[in-house]
């Protein structure tokens, strides 16, 4: 049984390189040609790319201004000037929705970043230190956090701190870090039972060394894979944040206040909340066929089929 | 006389995996008569657990059976009916055992319900419109697990499986598998992942069980020890073909196979200490890209040009003992001496 | 005369059960696993220790506790005349690298994320530390990785993509990466076919010879304890019931267990075919072990005095031991 491997020639480095260390480079070129094998992990990637395009080069991109206003011309339906039409300001929507990338961007990424990095920290160090007093102290704040239902303690914080888009990212990033936290104490526990792990600390290996070369490695995939469905979730949350008006500031285009400022005029110019809830639709479903495409993908027993 | 209750002719089977075609079993024919012991022995992926699988036609949908047929009483397995296989084959005629007894019970649900369960359905074909009740049901599961020599059955009915060790709960499989309806048990790695004493507990059951029953086994294994003690016949399979069948002392006594010879000269049970064992140069080929000719050819010290051009053909020996190897007839009666 | 490379004497390891809250409660009480109970012995240089018994008598055990991958409740493991159950951390990293395991699960000491070369030059790393130059480990990965009749290309790929008999190769290479002394080989052969098991025994073989490795070797298989090891022991129930040579002990057995268990090995040739004692019942739980004798309770031979008096090992001479009442008698 042949499998998807890393030859030489491929990755052009030296054996020696190659026996000690693979860039990290190489790995996800790897992981992401595993990925666009799986059905719907294409279609997944394809629309992620698409945004983040949008997100980078939303300037070049859109054929106006987001917050131009053409009084003359509100409420105007889909056309050539303006392809997904204008809203009651008569800013036109598809430069919304693109310039609206960027925000749903931003907040996805930087929310599941900064939670997963603090969540799978204190994950792995409680969980390697089971039963010590520092996995229970770990254990109780994640319980802490967790025991508010997770709108009204990101509506709260929002409400401390003020809306704004860091805000709403560090409002997101709390709610969602004892979720990692937890898959991740679930992995380290299992895996840390396992033999190479043993045979790391037969030989002597120092914990530090264990956690960041066989534990931590080996429980990334599970949070990854939470990790793309987060992104979906986030941009959710993000869209009703702002709705709720304690997101983004208006002016700023984001899905979520397209939907806001759209649902008035539903039966007049549905077409003002049709894009940003396709588009909020949309990058749901991409993050979950991408998700699965990344959980095949970074199971070696999957990979080998 | 003895008389064949289980006769397989020509039986070959492939798995199709995309686009790979692995034969699986390569014109296997034996004969198992009543009250016999038949051992299956091989090295893992030469199709002896596939072969028990065909006879009860529980394949994986990627198998395909090409030709032959398993006439069992007479009646040709392969043609009949699923539902004929599910009314009067499977679980009353045929049974089988596995190698990981708690795999085959389901954890949340007490030994009695499970064993009644299977009697039930068993009753239900055996006796059409018998009045059975619960209680009979139980009281029965109780007899069976007394014949099994489970220590107070009337309590360890209610148990749950996580209750009972690894070799009670093989008890309770060939407890659930064994009834004097049973003419054949197939029995695959039955013993393998259970401890040497335990081991011969369970081995003992199963033939004294059969023994009453006059039932005939196939007992698949890897381990040549436990076929030596239980088997009246043995066959070597590797790769998909029978390599040699016979008597079980003629088969391990004198093997007529170079492979045979092999395996029986790596076991560290015949060397003395110091001495090395023999290893068999290369690995078993995968079935979808066997060698030509004889398929042990690249691995056989004594292999001649002929084995790299022809498939040789299971032939008898002696009386009862087959052989498929080519330079047989050349050697004679010399000994494969590997060392 | 050999020299004892390990002495272990009264080693005890016990595991608790129920320390929580809730089980105080609810008033199950503290449950003891008596998984190795008060064992002595001793493992010379340069030899094979078999350590023989069935699930569950605590070999394995007793084999993670010389690495302390386990704690002992109490008594010593001289190491070379130095107790691991006192080392420090940074002793017991240096005791640890002249040691060395080899697992049961062949493809589970492997981590799966990492190549085969990263796996073996691991502790190659360790020891040379930040100075170690790329060259030089991938060409001594490539040795080890021959020494085992592996093909060095194998250093890039993935554990998944080896047969079992080869990942046990692996597990080799990396064992003997550091040169150790010691190394304990955990059923190394199971899981494996009859051919490929003979070829990891052979080569086990040759590296012993080659670098005067000392084994000790559990195993539940018999066969295979008689054909490696020098000497040997036989465990029940956390306690050593019989030990001494190899040989002494196979042709002279004397305790009823070590009996039933070696007439109870399937054997292939009919002439070595002994009448198969078959004991009765199964291994009593290690929490409430029997009184007195632990095997009394599936002995053939079981009298009053089993019952009540825990039974000492006896010296039979010649460095053969057991522990059984028959032979005071």
């Amino acid at each position: 049984m042949k499998t998807d491997t890393i030859n030489q020639a491929e990755v052009g480095m030296s054996p020696a390189q190659l026996v000690l260390k693979r860039k990290w480079t190489d790995t996800l070129r790897v992981t992401l040609r595993a990925v666009v094998k799986v059905k719907g992990g294409l279609w997944g990637g394809i629309f992620i790319s698409i945004m983040l395009i949008c997100a980078i080069g939303a300037q070049w991109i859109s054929p106006s201004d987001p917050n131009a206003q053409d009084i003359m011309h509100r409420f105007a339906g889909p056309s050539l000037d303006h392809f997904f039409g204008t809203d009651y300001l008569g800013r036109d929507i598809f430069s919304r929705i693109i310039y609206g990338c960027r925000i749903a961007v931003m907040v996805a990424f930087g929310a599941v970043t900064l939670s997963s990095i603090v969540g799978v920290f204190l994950g792995v160090v409680s969980g390697y230190n089971e039963g010590k007093k520092i996995d229970y102290f770990i254990i109780w704040l994640f319980d802490i956090v967790r025991s508010f239902p997770q709108i009204i303690l990101a509506l709260a914080i929002v409400a401390v701190l003020g809306p704004s888009l860091f805000n709403v990212v560090i409002a997101l990033a709390f709610t969602a870090f004892p979720f990692y936290g937890r898959v991740a104490r679930a992995q380290t526990l299992s895996v840390k039972e396992a033999d190479y792990v043993k045979a790391a600390e037969a030989m002597g290996l120092k914990p530090l060394k264990i956690i960041s070369r066989h534990i931590t490695p080996n429980i990334m995939a599970p949070v990854i894979v939470c990790l793309g469905m987060d992104m979906a979730t986030m941009i959710v949350w993000e869209s009703g944040l702002s709705f709720l008006g304690l997101g983004v500031r208006p002016p700023t285009a984001s899905w979520g206040i397209m939907l806001r400022n759209g649902y008035k005029y539903i039966q007049t110019s549905p077409w003002m909340i049709l894009w940003p809830a396709l588009a909020i639709a949309l990058a749901m479903i991409a993050f979950s066929l991408f998700s699965e495409g990344l959980r095949v993908a970074l199971d070696p027993k999957e990979r080998e089929r | 006389m003895s008389e064949p209750l289980l006769e397989v002719s020509n039986l070959t089977l492939d798995y199709n995996l995309g686009n790979r075609k692995m034969r699986a079993l390569d014109r296997i024919s034996f004969t198992l008569d009543k009250g016999q012991v038949l051992g299956v022995a091989g090295e893992s992926g030469c199709g002896k657990s596939t072969l028990g699988l065909a006879i009860l036609r529980l394949l994986p949908r990627v198998a395909e059976i090409r030709r032959g047929e398993v006439l069992f009483n007479g009646a040709n397995l392969l043609k009949l009916s699923e539902e004929q296989m599910e009314q009067e084959i499977r679980g009353q005629k045929i049974t089988m055992i596995f190698q990981v007894p708690q795999n085959a019970l389901n954890p949340v649900f007490k030994i009695e319900t499970q064993m009644t369960d299977i009697l039930r359905v068993q009753d239900k074909y055996q006796n059409p419109g018998s009045r059975k009740r619960r209680k009979d049901f139980r009281q029965q599961a109780i007899e069976r697990l007394e014949l099994t020599g489970i220590a107070d059955p009337q309590a360890r009915v209610s148990n749950y499986p996580f209750e009972f060790s690894g070799g009670m709960k093989q008890r309770v499989m060939i407890g659930m598998a064994l009834s004097s309806g049973t003419s054949l048990l197939l029995a695959d790695e039955a013993t393998t992942a259970l401890d040497v004493t335990i081991e011969a507990q369970i081995n003992r059951l199963i033939t004294r069980l059969a023994a009453e029953y006059g039932t005939s086994i196939l007992y698949v294994t890897h381990n040549l020890g436990v076929l030596s003690e239980m088997a009246d016949r043995i066959m070597i399979m590797y790769a998909g073909r029978i390599f040699e069948m016979g008597e079980t002392q003629n088969v391990f006594g004198s093997p007529r196979h170079p492979y045979s010879a092999a395996l029986l000269e790596s076991l560290p049970s015949r060397q003395s200490k110091g001495k090395r064992l023999l290893s068999i140069p290369g690995f078993v080929p995968p079935l979808d890209r066997l060698p030509s000719g004889c398929s042990f050819h690249p691995r056989c010290a004594f292999a001649e040009e002929m084995c790299r051009q022809k498939v040789p053909p299971l032939t008898e020996v002696a009386d009862g003992h087959w052989s498929a190897c080519l330079l047989d007839q050349k050697r004679g009666r010399q000994k494969w001496q590997w060392t | 005369m050999a020299v004892d490379l390990i002495r272990i004497r009264n080693l005890k390891t016990y595991f608790f059960q129920g320390k929580g809250i809730l089980s105080k409660l609810f008033g199950q009480g503290l449950k003891i696993v008596h998984a190795v109970d008060d064992v002595s012995l001793t493992i010379k240089k340069g030899r094979t220790f078999g350590l023989v018994g069935e699930s569950g008598c605590g070999k394995s055990t007793l084999g993670n506790t010389i690495f302390r991958l386990v704690e002992p409740l109490e008594g010593e493991i001289l190491f070379n005349g130095r107790d691991v159950v006192k080392m420090n951390p940074e002793e017991l990293r240096a005791f640890r690298q002249n040691a060395q395991l080899i697992f049961q699960d062949q493809f589970g000491c492997l981590n799966p994320r990492m190549t085969v070369g990263q796996i073996i030059a691991e502790p190659l790393l360790m020891r040379q530390g930040a100075q170690a130059r790329p060259e030089d480990i991938a060409r001594e990965v490539a040795e080890l990785l021959s020494s085992v009749n592996l093909d060095p290309d194998a250093a890039v790929k993935f554990p998944n993509e080896f047969s079992g008999g080869q990942a046990r190769r692996i597990g080799v290479a990396r064992a003997i990466a550091l040169e150790p002394e010691f190394i304990m080989a955990d059923e190394p052969t199971s899981g494996l076919d009859i051919s490929t098991a003979a070829t990891i025994l052979n080569l086990m073989q040759d590296l012993q010879d080659k670098m005067d490795i000392t084994y000790l070797w559990v195993s539940h298989n018999l066969n295979q304890v008689k054909y490696m090891s020098d000497d040997m022991a036989v465990m029940y129930l956390g306690k050593v019931v019989e030990m001494g040579q190899t040989k002494e002990v196979f042709e002279q057995m004397a305790h009823p267990y070590t009996k039933a268990l070696i007439s109870a090995v399937p054997q292939v040739d009919t002439e070595q075919q002994k009448k198969t004692i078959f004991l009765k019942g199964e291994i009593p739980s290690p929490i409430n072990p029997p009184s007195g004798c632990y095997f009394r309770t599936r002995c053939p031979q079981a009298f009053k005095r089993c019952e009540e008096e825990e039974p000492s090992l006896l010296d039979l001479g010649g460095e053969h031991y057991c522990a059984c009442h028959l032979l005071s008698n």
